[in-house]
């Protein structure tokens, strides 16, 4: 016989050990080298926490009560690996991109982020989970008691002496320690305990190794191989006609909901999961671990019935067979298994229940109460953790009250089913939630409702046995006396196993709600696209959705945010991933969609979806969703439509490239057109001159007895022309350097009275030689302009001469011998400097006057002289005004003469 | 690039568990309860834990046929750390 200190001993080094794993684990975790941590065989190790003390210990007992009953528990699980392809693959693949962290997120997240879902299913899953949890307890102190007893009556399997409480107690605040210690050291990105995931492989594999020992030991051992233990099958044990009817449909069906949706499998297989690909191999593997673990229930059973005092509690035959054989080890061994089985369950169901209270219960409500804020960055990561511990020690104090509570005569087997079927209330929900792109929120709450009400009324509460709200007369008769309110037989539909009855009701109703209720109404935008990633996830390649949804917010505020909710450096690396700087300042750029949807993901992936997208809107203004695009994203045409657009845009692109083409062209051709005018223009004025030039030189060359000085006026004439024809190519090239704006010239801040006094002073003589008085009024005020100097008096005096040249030869005609004058004025006006030049002279011919600035224009030609310019200077002096910033005009005066009016800005 | 298994591949992952569900569920798994052994094992025994291996093996070689392997390669450990940003450029 074992001392009860022997085992203590070997129970706190087992647990020892497993602190080491994880504690390895997690560091290679940390250092990045996860290594073998995520293989696909640890992946499916972590899946067996499907099998806990209710099957190390339960399986047997429900075996030696209802014969096959218990393979259902192991084929519903089994149904659902071999159709991964159909629904888990599915739930993974939207699990991953979503960064789905519970059950309750996978359910909030699919109908519109409702938080108040979340909440609801948080609630249901603690309901369900309290009873399992207190389960374990309950095994693990009776096995304890079990193998620590001695004498004959320990082989009976019933602990003699009360209920001890301390013991269940003291192993309730181990496991909370445990889970504290390797649950919530931290708040990974993507809610990960990778040396939890360890500690509950080591522990998946010594159960297994335990009882295929135990298995081993019976049939080989104490048997004489698997026909003789089923020679000694008790008549009838299989119930084999019997077995198969409703109730193996129901349980089947409820283990396969079970596997899916209690929180502890969620956790492990959809959260927990590295690679998509160990989904592949957990296939085939879970089922073979299923059976492995099978393989000997039936042999043991019958050897316990067969070999056991009679009266002996089934559910102890593991442990106490190997104490009747007298091998102590293998019974050690075995309550390392059952106590591995036990631990191993509490540790994830904790981890998965603290996250969802924390996220979906604690921090919404946080959020709302005003008092309450974080601002330093980090201190949300620490509430969160303090958050989740305390959860654990409640759900642990829950579970231990519970297991005072409920009656001790309870099968394990039953209490199990119990939380089989609470959980199976999630079902209509998520599997409608990811084939139907019409279920919403309502009929999502509607059903969850009435399937907890109905399974609460139908089978939690009477499971106390009249201990909490249902009183013992309320279970039999009903409440209040209401026959057809009774919990075993709702509305007169008696005669049913109470198991199968409740199922019935709770989930049809469920369904029938859920249905119902989510036809009422059209979806909300956010479900219906919610909805449509979910269903399709297969079709779209990511959870993109800012082409969907229009917000904008302040970089900083997302900055700020983001630093409170996953601390400084994930949030620097964040921003530095999706190329927005670090330090950005306040009201600085808006932070587009697509930034905005990555940080809600980001964040998802630690508080969950409908948490980050409560804190998200907190600093996201004006948020709409474009119904439009919603609407077409399921349309397949929509692609069809896109392309066509392209096209068309293209199209109108090339047609503004064809325009834009003919109307260069056509500049082109204008420009070739003045160049050829100005080309015959500037042939015609050469013309002029080389004519005279050439006609005198060959009337030198043929007449050798030519006069003196007849030789010498026409060589005068020679020159003369030359030189006007020099000065003709001068103003051209002089011209087109100053249109095309290619002269350099340094403008100095001028005296424009000075450069105005020594322009006038060059035209002294010529108005001195033609006889034409030369007037100056300045109005004495002092100026500054920006200007050229040689320039600006290169203007004046082509004005000043312009003015004395065409005079002359007007007074010359008139007979009345009026004196010709010139008269220059200037002074400043209007912040300019002004010049006007006036003259007496037979003016400019209004209809000359448009033409007077162009190129080679003859205002004067009526004057007919033959010291005609080149019709040039005009041009060239407004090109030069022109480019000093200033006007030169031809003013509109009546009576003779030409006023010119040239203004230059001043400067200060 | 994901590859997408042929159709009678992705029939048969529809059809497998429609199959077992088929077998394992009444009425046509009472047809095993009938007295008798294999071995000195009951029949009903031996059926539903020789179907339930044959399940295994017929899933393992789907599984291999629905999603495989890329081209030969092992697929790559889970990296649990976020991506490093990317080194600065070494300094000229």
């Amino acid at each position: 016989m074992l001392s009860a200190n022997l085992v203590l001993f070997t129970a706190l080094a087992y647990v020892a050990f497993l602190f080491g794993v994880a504690f390895l684990g997690d560091l290679r975790a940390r250092q990045g080298r996860p290594g073998w941590l995520v293989s696909p065989v640890i992946y499916t190790l972590s899946i067996s926490i499907y099998c806990t003390s209710w099957t190390f210990y339960g399986a047997v007992g429900s075996a030696a009560r209802s014969g096959l009953e218990f393979v259902t528990i192991y084929v519903g699980p089994m149904l659902v690996f071999v159709g991964w392809w159909v629904f888990l693959r599915k739930m993974v693949r939207i699990g991953q991109l979503h960064r789905i962290t519970s059950v309750a997120d996978m359910i909030s997240s699919r109908y519109g982020k409702s938080a108040s879902l979340a909440a609801l299913v948080t609630l249901i899953a603690v309901a369900a989970s309290t009873p399992y949890i207190a389960l374990q307890l309950k095994a693990l102190t009776s096995t304890f008691r079990v193998i620590g007893s001695s004498g004959p009556e320990a082989l009976r399997g019933i602990p003699s002496g009360p209920p001890s409480t301390q013991l269940a107690f003291w192993i309730a605040a181990g496991m909370a320690l445990f889970t504290i210690l390797f649950g919530t050291r931290n708040i990974d990105a993507n809610e990960r305990h990778h040396g939890v995931v360890a500690a509950i492989a080591v522990e998946a594999v010594v159960k297994l190794a335990a009882l295929l020992t135990v298995g081993l030991l019976v049939v080989y051992g104490i048997a004489g191989g698997p026909a003789d233990i089923f020679a000694r099958m008790p008549e009838g044990m299989l119930h084999a006609s019997d077995a198969f009817g409703a109730r193996w449909i129901t349980l089947t069906f409820l283990a396969g909901a079970a596997v899916i949706c209690l929180p502890r499998q969620f956790q492990v297989t959809v959260v927990e999961i590295g690679d998509e690909r160990h989904l592949r191999t957990a296939a085939w593997l879970f089922p073979t671990y299923l059976l492995l673990i099978c393989i000997f229930i039936l042999p043991i059973a019958i050897a316990g019935l067969n070999f056991l005092p009679a009266g002996a509690n089934p559910d102890m035959f593991v442990l106490t067979l190997p104490m009747w054989a007298g091998q102590d080890a293998i019974a050690l061994f075995a309550f390392l298994g059952g106590f591995s089985s036990a631990t191993s369950m509490v540790i994830v169901a904790c981890i998965a229940l603290s996250t969802m209270v924390s996220n979906h219960l604690v921090l919404p409500v946080a959020l709302r109460l005003r008092w309450f804020s974080l601002e330093a960055s980090g201190q949300m990561r620490r509430f969160l953790l303090t958050t989740r511990r305390v959860s654990i020690c409640v759900i642990l104090l829950l579970a231990f009250l519970y297991f005072r509570l409920s009656a001790s005569t309870n099968a394990l087997a039953s209490i199990g089913l119990v939380a089989f079927a609470g959980a199976a209330q999630l079902l209509p929900s998520l599997v409608g939630g990811l084939y139907w792109r019409h279920a919403t929120a309502n009929g999502a709450r509607a059903g969850l409702v009435a399937g907890a009400l109905l399974w609460a009324y139908t089978l939690f509460l009477p499971s106390f046995e009249g201990d909490l709200f249902l009183s013992a007369r309320d279970i039999t008769e009903g409440l209040w006396g209401e026959s057809l309110l009774r919990p075993y037989a709702l509305f007169g539909l008696g005669g049913m196993d109470p198991l199968v009855h409740s199922i019935f009701w709770s989930l049809s109703v469920n369904t029938l709600l859920f249905v119902a209720v989510s036809l009422l109404r059209e979806p909300r935008p956010l479900e219906r696209l919610q909805g449509t990633l979910f269903v399709d996830v297969f079709r779209h390649r990511g959870a993109d959705t800012s082409r969907f949804v229009r917000r904008s917010a302040a970089a900083f505020d997302l900055n700020v945010l983001a630093q409170r909710l996953i601390g400084v450096e994930q949030a620097r690396r964040f921003f530095a991933r999706t190329g927005q700087g670090g330090n950005l300042e306040p009201n600085r750029p808006i932070a587009d969609d697509a930034l905005i949807t990555e940080l809600e993901r980001e964040l998802a992936g630690n508080v969950g979806a409908a948490t980050a997208r409560a804190m998200v809107s907190q600093v996201v203004t004006g948020e709409t969703i474009s119904l439009g695009e919603l609407v077409k994203i399921a349309d397949e045409s929509q692609r069809m439509r896109d392309y066509s657009r392209r096209l068309e845009a293209q199209s109108r692109q090339l047609v503004d490239s064809a325009r834009e083409l003919q109307e260069a062209n056509e500049r082109l051709r204008q420009l070739d057109g003045q160049k050829d005018e100005f080309l015959s223009q500037v042939s015609h004025e050469v013309r002029t001159p080389m004519t005279s030039i050439r006609s005198f030189s060959e009337i030198l060359l043929e007449t050798p007895e030519l006069a003196r000085e007849d030789a010498r006026r026409f060589l005068r004439i020679i020159h003369v022309e030359s030189l006007r024809l020099t000065r003709l190519l001068d103003g051209i090239l002089d011209l087109s350097v100053l249109e095309r704006g290619g002269a350099d010239w340094t403008l100095k801040p001028t005296d424009p009275r000075q450069v105005l006094a020594s322009a006038l002073a060059v035209c002294e003589g010529l108005a001195a030689a033609a006889s034409v008085r030369l007037v100056w009024r300045d109005a004495g005020q002092p100026a500054r302009v920006l200007a050229d100097a040689d320039r600006l008096s290169q203007v004046f005096i082509n004005l000043v001469s312009n003015a004395i040249k065409y005079n002359i030869h007007a007074t010359f005609l008139v007979e009345d011998r009026i004196e010709p004058w010139v008269r220059v004025t200037s002074g400043v006006s209007d912040g300019g400097y002004e010049v006007l030049v006036e003259d007496n002279g037979p003016g400019i011919r209004p209809e000359e006057r448009q033409k007077v600035f162009l190129k080679f224009s003859r205002g004067w030609s009526h004057t007919q002289s033959g010291t005609q310019g080149a019709g040039l200077g005009l041009a060239i002096s407004w090109q030069i005004m022109h480019r000093l910033g200033g006007t030169l005009e031809l003013l509109d005066t009546p009576g003779p003469g030409a006023t010119f009016r040239v203004t230059l800005p001043c400067t200060t | 690039m994901e590859r997408q298994p042929s159709p009678r591949a992705q029939t048969l992952g529809v059809l497998l568990p429609l199959l077992a569900l088929f077998l394992l569920m009444p009425p046509f798994v009472t047809l095993f309860t009938a007295d008798g052994s294999v071995a000195g094992v009951p029949l009903i025994v031996v059926y539903l834990f020789g179907i339930w291996g044959l399940l295994l093996v017929a899933t393992w070689l789907l599984a291999r046929v629905l999603m495989p392997d890329p081209d030969g390669a092992e697929p790559t450990e889970d990296s649990i750390l976020p991506p490093e940003p990317p080194a600065p450029p070494p300094a000229a």
